[in-house]
């Protein structure tokens, strides 16, 4: 008895020993990033790491909130983070952030720093240029009400981030329920047709009747209602809520807490949602547990790649996003705490993905738009990172490839349209009202509003 | 003597039950079968989710909530996203380290917890209550709350991690590891420990050949159950973690959401489960003769 | 000597204090500031966090909290009281392989076996899949997951097993002779348990009701993945609020929460002074 206790506890000392031994075996630099879940390419890690001989450590978190909380507490020095536009002005509001030194990024090209940002700011897509510009007048009324410096002309906020991803916010929904009718699909040619028959009335665009259809909008006509008893899912995050909401109510995501509390709370009560919550939206539609959740369209791409790998064409994908006309935009952005530990490494991995070929990989596994306009043209024009410059990042070209390639740009173009590729215009059909930063205590008035809904 | 006779049928005739006997052979026989029944159900609603993971980690579709075809291709490819293997690895390294410091710490503990004063003894096993029956969240930011004021002193700027995770982890083994230890102490015959310090033996000595011997099954008891909180424990890793240090269940509750948990994830628990099974069923082995020694005392 | 080995429970007592009362008292005075997290520097003092217990939020939190554990431990307490018994009455003595197959499921993370639950409690999930696939049929379960049933039911897979081990202990700490002594005197196996079995063994209940009672009350994981965010106890609305840096109503439903902890600390101390039982 007493020999193999003893046995037992020798094994466990040599586990221990040799666990101990593998995490403490490397001494390289280590990049501590906290980003979302699933919001990396894993093999893009290992990229990283061989080319800069370091470790890099993907945290997560799941909420704008959380990121907030791990930065503001510091009970980690995280040296890169990856916070929507709204929490990024809370941190450089509350002095959590250094700026984006441009002489580092190599990738750019300029003399001074403000050279390299404008170089910056040309590649990047007029979607997330319009993100940063309202970022920056946001700004300005902030600091004329919290009373702080604000460089407007020099668009300083933007100075102290990198986007990482952008897009839109929409309402993703299962085909197959009877109520929704697809209406966009593409023909061989990758043209956008309609096809919907003529005389049927297109439920979800008709007056742009979207957010009233997901509100439960009495001023529709019955017909176009949609019913009660349809299985539908609400954001969880108070913040993203309450922009829907108030886009829905007054065509804008910002407006103040305090005038437009009772509307929130009317209109979120119009409807039993089947479901609050973040990710598990998007499963519960692509399994048919739900019918219509509000989710970012980007999180619908995620699943639609899967299911494309799976073999599926985008058309015969069960389920799609719909972008309202009026909507909200992100954009998920690179930043760098204060209190990070390797500031340097941080630039590298900025640096790293200003090249559009890691870019374009890294996009190969998030459904969201790409920041960088050349990444956007690669996936459009179905093209590959340069086999001999790249061999890392380049994927064999055999039919699975071709296949996945072309759905992918048909995605891409479906869900985040430009006008007119062809000629070089970028600009985005389809874009939103990024949010703004709000104050802890209106945070913790629509945290009570959307609980007393819950529990009710 | 008709008459007698048709007096004798009409008497009444008193039965068992009239005396207060019921017969309830045939109720307690329903009883046994139906109870037999519920105890087996009960037992495969405890089991139930380990079925499920199991059934999901031969799925080959990534997608859980749909079973596409059946594979094993999970088990051969577990680690090969790195971003699951460190998890993992944390995972053992905290337990195994917590387990292992908590069941020597915690031995020490009730040993001296048994032999101290008995006002001393009941104010110690109140306060030892507390870990093991406070809410995970209050201890897990009561934990972090202090390590978050020590994180102020300089030079400690960087705690939160792995030292912190350890504090923790021990902080809730060490409960089970005394509870489980000081009811064998409490077996052992006081005079074989003055026997062994007459008989010259330095106190140490003493402990370690006399006494844990003795109570090797509640110690190992308590290092099964330590081990196995720690393990699973998520809530209170997840309020004292910090520096990239994540174990499994921090990783779990992260990354459900996305593109949801691929089935290695499955694959591993069920790996887990079944190979602790049989790593148990074997100390069970070991430990047979005292098995059907304890069962014989009844 | 005895004070010699009496003194290793001393440093013990010290850990103890730092991690389980020093806390209690930092959370005590951040009831009555206002401040963002740990940031000393902009500490205000204030009453107002009390405010926050009169929201109608805040009480349904409590109300579903308790109800839903109350309902938890009542269930617990009459399918563990039945496993132990049988277990207890079987031929089947091996505690070890007992307590190894109540606490083998927990080696399977938490999380992963409350996902499990829940993919089940859909209306199309893994097994319904699976059966189609096999069958060719198009079947779908109950849409449960979301409503209180599925809850509660998750709360009484995950803590049962908690019940069943002191209830366990209790029984086996029933000495033969009594048994017999009730049957000599002229009890029915329904009498000798109601009047003899039940109450020697109500140590064992006691223990096992708190176990099962105060993980399901302040647990946030399992309300939060079955209840489909619908379903919000106390421990979401705490979560909720550290993570939103609001450190001081969190602290101050913590407080709540621990207060009703200590008072089962009591019962546990009054039901057995030594505290053995509990495992």
């Amino acid at each position: 008895m007493v020999k193999s206790i003893k046995k037992l506890f020798i094994l466990f000392v040599l586990l221990l020993i040799s666990s101990t031994f593998l995490s403490g075996c490397t001494t390289r630099r280590t990049l501590l990033f906290l980003n979302w879940g699933e919001y990396i390419n894993d093999d893009l890690v290992t990229l990283f790491e061989e080319k800069y001989n370091c470790n890099l450590i993907v945290d997560i978190a799941d909420s704008n909130e959380l990121f907030y909380a791990k930065i503001k507490s510091g009970t980690t020095a995280y040296d890169l983070v990856c916070p929507a536009e709204y929490m990024v002005e809370k941190m450089y509001i509350n002095d959590l952030l250094q700026e984006i030194d441009y002489m580092k990024l190599d990738a750019l090209s300029g003399n001074t720093n403000e050279e390299r940002y404008q170089n910056y700011r040309d590649s990047i897509m007029p979607g997330v240029i319009q993100i940063e510009d309202y970022l920056n007048d946001d700004m300005l009324k902030l600091s004329q009400v919290l009373n702080f410096d604000y460089d407007h002309a020099r668009s300083e906020i933007n100075h102290y981030h990198m986007p990482y991803f952008w897009g839109t916010f929409g309402l993703m929904y299962n085909k197959l329920n009877p109520f929704f009718v697809d209406n966009n699909t593409y023909d061989s040619d990758g043209k956008f047709v309609s096809n919907i028959p003529d005389g049927e009335p297109d439920k979800l665009q008709e007056d742009n009747n979207a957010w009233k259809v997901y509100f439960f909008d009495d001023s529709l006509p019955e017909e176009s209602q949609l019913p009660l008893d349809t299985k539908v899912g609400a954001y969880d995050s108070v913040r993203f809520f309450y922009g829907a909401v108030m886009t829905y109510h007054a065509s804008d995501p910002n407006v103040s807490v305090d005038d437009n509390l009772e509307a929130f709370k009317e209109i979120i009560s119009r409807r039993k949602y089947k479901e609050w919550g973040g990710d598990s939206l998007k499963h519960g539609i692509a399994s048919h547990n739900l019918d219509i959740a509000f989710a970012y369209t980007g999180d619908c791409l995620d699943m639609v790649y899967l299911s494309i790998l799976d073999g599926n064409k985008l058309e015969d994908v069960e389920f799609y996003t719909y972008t309202p006309s009026v909507t909200m935009a992100h954009v998920d952005t690179l930043v760098i705490p204060k209190n990070a530990r390797h500031v340097d490494l941080a630039h590298d991995f900025m640096n790293f993905l200003l090249d559009k070929n890691y870019s374009w990989y890294n996009n190969r596994d998030i459904g969201y738009c790409p920041v960088l306009k050349s990444v956007y043209d690669m996936i459009l024009n179905e093209e590959s990172p340069n086999k001999d410059e790249y061999p890392t990042c380049y994927v064999e070209e055999d039919e699975d490839e071709l296949f996945w390639k072309h759905n992918w740009r048909l995605a891409i173009e479906k869900t985040f349209p430009v006008v007119d590729h062809a000629n070089g215009d970028y600009t985005s059909v389809k874009t939103g009202i990024p949010f703004s930063y709000f104050e802890n205590s209106d945070i913790k008035k629509l945290t009570n509003a959307v609980n007393n809904v819950k529990t009710s | 003597m008709e008459n007698n006779v048709q007096n004798l049928n009409d008497v009444p005739v008193a039965k068992l039950s009239d005396y207060g006997y019921r017969d309830y052979h045939v109720l307690a026989k329903i009883w046994k079968v139906v109870s037999t029944i519920l105890v087996v159900v009960i037992i495969f609603m405890i089991y139930l989710s380990i079925l499920i993971i199991a059934l999901q980690s031969f799925n080959s579709s990534s997608d859980v909530l749909s079973f596409n075809k059946f594979t094993t291709y999970w088990y051969t490819h577990m680690f090969d996203e790195p971003s699951f293997a460190t998890p993992v690895r944390n995972t053992f390294i905290i337990s195994v380290a917590a387990t292992l410091i908590s069941t020597l710490v915690g031995t020490l503990v009730a040993v001296g917890i048994h032999y101290s004063t008995k006002r001393f003894h009941q104010k110690i096993m109140l306060l030892n209550n507390i870990p093991l029956l406070n809410a995970d969240i209050v201890t897990g930011i009561s934990i972090m709350l202090i390590f978050s004021l020590v994180m102020k002193i300089p030079g400690l700027e960087y705690i939160f991690g792995f030292p912190t995770m350890l504090v923790a982890h021990m902080y809730f083994c060490l409960p089970y590891v005394i509870l489980n230890v000081l009811p064998k102490l409490k077996e052992l015959d006081s005079n074989m420990m003055d026997a062994a310090l007459d008989l010259g033996l330095k106190p140490i000595r003493a402990l370690i050949k006399v006494i844990v011997p003795s109570i090797v099954s509640g110690i190992l008891a308590g290092l099964i159950f330590a081990f196995t909180m720690s393990f699973d424990d998520f809530v209170i890793s997840y309020y004292t973690t910090g520096n990239g240090f994540n174990n499994l269940s921090i990783w779990v509750y992260s990354s459900i959401g996305r593109k949801g948990l691929r089935p290695y994830v499955h694959s591993f628990s069920t790996l887990v489960t079944f190979g602790s099974m049989v790593i148990l069923l074997a100390i069970n082995f070991f430990m047979g003769k005292k098995g059907v020694k304890n069962g014989k005392k009844h | 000597m005895n004070n010699k080995f009496g003194r290793l429970a001393k440093p013990y007592i010290i850990w103890l204090y730092i991690f389980a009362v020093a806390p209690a008292i930092v959370m005590s005075f951040l009831i009555f500031t206002d401040m963002e997290g740990l940031d000393l520097a902009n500490l205000k003092m204030t009453l107002d966090n009390f405010s926050q217990l009169g929201e109608k939020s805040t009480l349904i939190a409590f109300k579903n909290s308790f109800l839903l554990s109350v309902i938890t431990t009542a269930i617990s307490i009459v399918l563990g009281y039945l496993v132990a018994y049988k277990l207890f009455r079987s031929n089947f003595k091996n505690k070890f392989l007992i307590l190894v197959i109540l606490i083998l499921p927990m080696w399977s993370n938490i999380l992963l076996r409350t996902e499990a639950l829940a993919n089940i409690m859909e209306s199309n999930n893994i097994v319904t899949t699976f059966l189609n696939k096999i069958f060719n049929s198009n079947i779908t379960f109950p849409q449960l997951r979301g409503t209180y049933f599925s809850v509660v039911f998750g709360l009484v897979v995950t803590y049962v097993p908690f019940m069943i081990m002191p209830i366990y202990n209790s029984l086996e700490k029933i000495d033969r002779s009594v048994e017999e002594a009730a049957l000599d005197l002229g009890l029915t196996e329904m009498q000798k348990f109601w009047k003899v079995i039940l109450p020697m063994s109500s140590k064992g209940i006691i223990t096992g009701s708190i176990m099962v009672f105060l993980p399901s009350l302040s647990g946030f994981a399992i309300p939060k993945i079955l209840g489909s965010g619908n379903i919000v106890m106390i421990g979401n609305v705490i979560e909720e609020l550290f993570n939103n840096m609001n450190y001081n109503i969190g602290s101050l439903l913590a407080m709540i929460i621990l207060v009703v902890i200590l008072f089962s600390i009591t019962i546990v101390n009054k039901v057995d002074k030594e505290g053995e039982m509990l495992l």
